[in-house]
């Protein structure tokens, strides 16, 4: 054979094995497990059962339905509203502001989920700061109001930044138009801002109701005597061997994933545009409103903010001082004390975090590359899989691995792959969206030019798509890295006790109650995803991160 | 004078912008600016329109000073670039959007009065359709009814055409004219497209690098232009003779060289060597059949 020919064929062949990679991986590490966990659910004593599902609705069951449902759907109401009011904020004030609004919300994230909770209960709890020290008063905080309180919190940064993204998509002139015809700010806003919102609206809706849903971190901590179907599925799971039983209560929580998915996926096909179009995004469109109005929508912002820099401060000053007494004693207890066992923790969950993102971020590119690119048949089916685990709750992907990795041949329990391909898979979604919008603002003539130069496929990906995908790249790995370093829902119930990570060390002091304690070790992990995420922008900020908008397609 | 522009400047930065812009136009004039990308017709366009706060001088409308006055209360539509079209409503409520807020109808009425707008550019039969289902140019009637349905003093036009293919510009342009001689409504104009500046115009303002070159009818600036660069930009000049290409002839025998022959179907040009100059013909019609170094003499017509 001509040489030429020999090294076209070798490529060729090459592509089509990273290919069923790719899809092996996605078939080994999600397919599998939801479908082993389903299966567990529908298993008792070795047989086809309902056992499980005829338990889960017995009458004290039911009302553990119920609550599930109640506080969930009121917690993402208000993450929900507040995070409308955010995005509006951010359209009402200048540039400068809503950068500022943005990096603000970005930080806001940083944080795992409970460190909330942790603050609450330190300023409001049965010896707390403000209630106890302050007040003189001994409340009970526990209960169902705060869980939607704290909930509600939780969500309002992810629901922010998924609206953000809807206002990107909003075409200046068509704000310009409405002006021009004699619309005032709240016309405006009504007209043109919001029905822009909406699919973002009904998907961070329900995103979030499906969070919480399988939130079982926050009901612990803060909940008190009232369950839900997450702490009940966390408490079997790891009190008794039964998996039968947590199965069935995980795989009832799925339905209200689908929906979410269902219009999370809506949300991200949308934005239908007509020519040419400039983003409203960095401009300051000069909108007038109304002083009740600005009120309504700049209060609940303004107030966000203030209470997140409160938990931040809180956290701080409870990671060096004892606060038992209702009043604040400076020490430095918690770090001389800090059980050995938790610096390792620590560097596990950098490590496999790191590696995580890393793996995460290269399988992505590379399926939006061949779903969105090269348009492969099948592959619209691989992509969309790969967002399941992303939506589906923690707690049913979790227990989906316990269920698929503990028994030989695939044995992974207790190992790190475990871990890693947990905290992979989970995100994957993250890299592909990234991907697939560099590539629908990259002139498809690029590959098509560099092929017709007689680069192969894998070649051209290499050649003149890699550069373009930088900022995904960077972008995404970062996300990947800043979720995994935080993650319990899922890792709560694959982790093995002698590799242990810190968010689960984390976790496990709030629950005993050593709040000191927990409050250091969430400044701990604070600072290092902080850290990261600066060095990792530094990448990011060097080259420039090549702007994509430039070879838009339009004129 | 119904529309003034006095001493209107705005600069982005030392060299780019606009600087000391004069120009009136009169009630039902057809005013149409023309230049280059850069050359500052869309920023006087957006400072007209409110969109932009210039840094000096007055914008005059029917005796008012706007120049503060903010979009929303300006008697001024724009029909953009991109028509802007409000994808979440159907073609009747975009064209009654301005009705509604900015003549403050109710729903019905403003809908009802939308009616007749939407006749006036042909599209009755498309009130309920929903926008993304035009076509480009159903589009762009649309823009332009929405525009008219508040009745402007004044209607501004950001390259309009620009996103139609050729045959349809064609059509939309005669439409253009049409209507407002109907309307008679002001109109200032934006293209760099110097055909449809002379074809549509009632006077034509060419600019360059933010300030003006020349105003004048569309046959003043053809047939008199007072720069170089307007003679260059709207249509072709040969220098050394101070002639459009087109009123000279060829004729066999003598000192001058044919270099090139460019065949363009409804005309030849032909790049003529005379002592050391190029002199550019063009010819229209069926042409007798030169060919490249052959002798002839360039006569005027």
């Amino acid at each position: 054979m001509e040489r030429r020919t020999l090294i076209r064929q070798t490529y060729k062949q090459f592509d089509k094995l990273i290919l069923l990679v790719l899809i092996g991986l996605v078939g080994l590490f999600i397919v599998y497990p939801i479908v082993s966990i389903v299966a567990f659910s529908f298993r008792s004593g070795g047989e086809f059962s309902l056992t499980h599902y005829q338990s889960i609705f017995s009458p004290a069951n039911r009302k553990l339905i119920w609550h599930s449902l109640w506080t969930a759907s009121s917690a993402a109401f208000f993450s929900t509203v507040v995070a409308v009011m955010i995005s509006l904020s951010a359209v009402l004030s200048g540039p400068r502001w809503q950068k500022g609004l943005e990096k603000a919300v970005m930080i806001s994230m940083i944080s795992p989920p409970f460190v909330s909770s942790l603050a609450f209960i330190i300023l409001f709890g049965r010896r707390g700061l403000i209630t106890y020290g302050l007040l003189g008063l001994s409340l009970n905080p526990y209960g169902p109001q705060s869980i939607v309180l704290l909930q509600a919190l939780g969500g309002i940064a992810f629901a922010s930044l998924l609206l953000f993204a809807n206002l990107e998509q909003i075409d200046l002139f068509q704000v310009l138009a409405s002006r021009d015809l004699g619309a005032k700010g709240q016309h405006t806003l009504k007209d043109i801002i919001f029905p822009a919102l909406r699919p973002g609206i009904l998907s961070a809706f329900f995103v979030l109701f499906t969070m919480n849903i399988a939130d079982f971190s926050t009901p612990i901590i803060v909940g008190g005597s009232f369950k839900t179907l997450a702490t009940e599925a966390y408490l079997i799971a790891v009190s008794t061997p039964n998996l039968g039983q947590a199965a069935a209560i995980s795989v009832l929580m799925v339905p209200s994933a689908l929906i979410a998915f269902y219009f999370y996926r809506r949300n991200m096909r949308l934005g239908q545009t007509i020519g040419a179009k400039r983003s409203i995004k960095d401009i300051d469109l000069g909108l007038r409103l109304p002083g009740w109005l600005r009120l309504i929508i700049f209060l609940p912002a303004i107030s966000y903010f203030i209470i997140t820099l409160l938990k931040y401060g809180v956290i701080l000053v409870s990671a060096f001082a004892n606060t038992s007494s209702g009043r604040i004693k400076w020490t430095l207890d918690y770090a001389r004390t800090l059980p050995p066992n938790n610096l390792a923790a620590i560097g596990r969950s950098v490590g496999y975090s790191l590696i995580a993102a890393l793996a995460a971020t290269i399988i992505g590119l590379l399926i939006s590359w061949y779903t969105h690119r090269r348009r492969l048949p099948l592959m619209e089916g691989v992509e969309f899989l790969t967002s399941l685990p992303y939506i589906i709750p923690g707690t049913f992907f979790g227990l989906g691995y316990v269920a698929a990795f503990s028994s030989q041949p695939l044995m992974l329990r207790g190992t790190a792959i475990i871990l890693i391909t947990n905290y992979c898979f989970r995100q994957l979604s993250v890299p592909i969206k990234a991907a697939n919008t560099t590539f629908s603002m990259l002139d498809r003539s690029i590959d098509r030019a560099a092929k017709d130069l007689g680069a192969s496929e894998l070649q051209t990906f290499w050649t003149v798509l890699l550069s373009p995908l930088r900022t995904a790249f960077i972008n995404s790995f970062i996300t990947v890295f800043t979720s995994s370093m935080m993650a319990v829902g899922a890792i709560a119930f694959i982790v093995s006790p002698g590799r242990t990570v810190a968010s689960m060390e984390l976790f496990r002091s709030v629950g005993q109650g050593r709040y000191g304690l927990a409050s250091f070790q969430a400044v701990l992990l604070i600072v290092i995803i902080f850290v990261f995420n600066l060095i990792l922008l530094l990448f990011k900020d060097r080259k420039g991160g090549r702007d994509v908008s430039r070879t838009k397609r339009s004129k | 004078m119904f529309l003034e522009l006095n001493d209107l400047s705005k600069m982005y930065d030392e060299h780019n912008g606009v600087r000391s812009f004069d120009l009136s136009v009169e009630e039902g004039e057809f005013v149409t600016m023309l230049g280059p990308s850069g050359c500052g017709k869309t920023t006087v366009l957006n400072m007209l329109g409110g969109f932009l706060r210039p840094d000096g001088g007055e914008i005059i409308l029917d005796g008012r000073d706007i120049t503060r006055t903010i979009p929303e209360e300006r008697p001024v539509a724009t029909v953009f670039q991109n028509y802007a079209l409000f994808s979440n409503l159907n073609v009747i409520d975009n064209v009654a959007y301005g009705l509604r807020y900015y003549h403050q109808l109710k729903k019905s009425a403003a809908r009802k009065a939308a009616r007749k707008y939407l006749e006036l550019v042909g599209l009755s039969d498309y009130a309920q359709t929903m926008i993304y289902h035009l076509s480009g140019g159903q589009q762009q009637r649309v823009a332009l009814a929405r525009s008219l349905a508040i009745e402007p003093k004044l209607l501004l036009l950001d390259e309009p055409f620009s996103n139609l293919d050729a045959a349809l510009r064609n059509q939309v342009r005669q439409d253009l004219k049409a209507l407002q001689k109907k309307t008679n409504i002001t109109m200032l104009f934006v293209t760099h497209d110097q055909e449809e500046a002379l074809f549509l115009s009632d006077r034509i303002v060419v600019m360059r690098r933010g300030e003006i070159s020349q105003v004048g009818t569309p046959k003043e600036i053809y047939y008199q232009p007072q720069t170089e660069d307007v003679a260059q930009f709207v249509g072709s000049m040969n220098q050394t003779l101070s002639i459009r290409p087109e009123d000279l002839t060829l004729k066999a025998g003598g000192e001058a060289v044919i270099e090139r022959i460019s065949f363009y179907g409804a005309y030849t040009d032909y790049l003529v060597r005379q002592d050391d100059d190029l002199i550019l013909i063009k010819s229209f019609g069926k042409q007798p059949d030169w060919q490249p170094g052959q002798a002839v003499t360039i006569e005027k017509e």
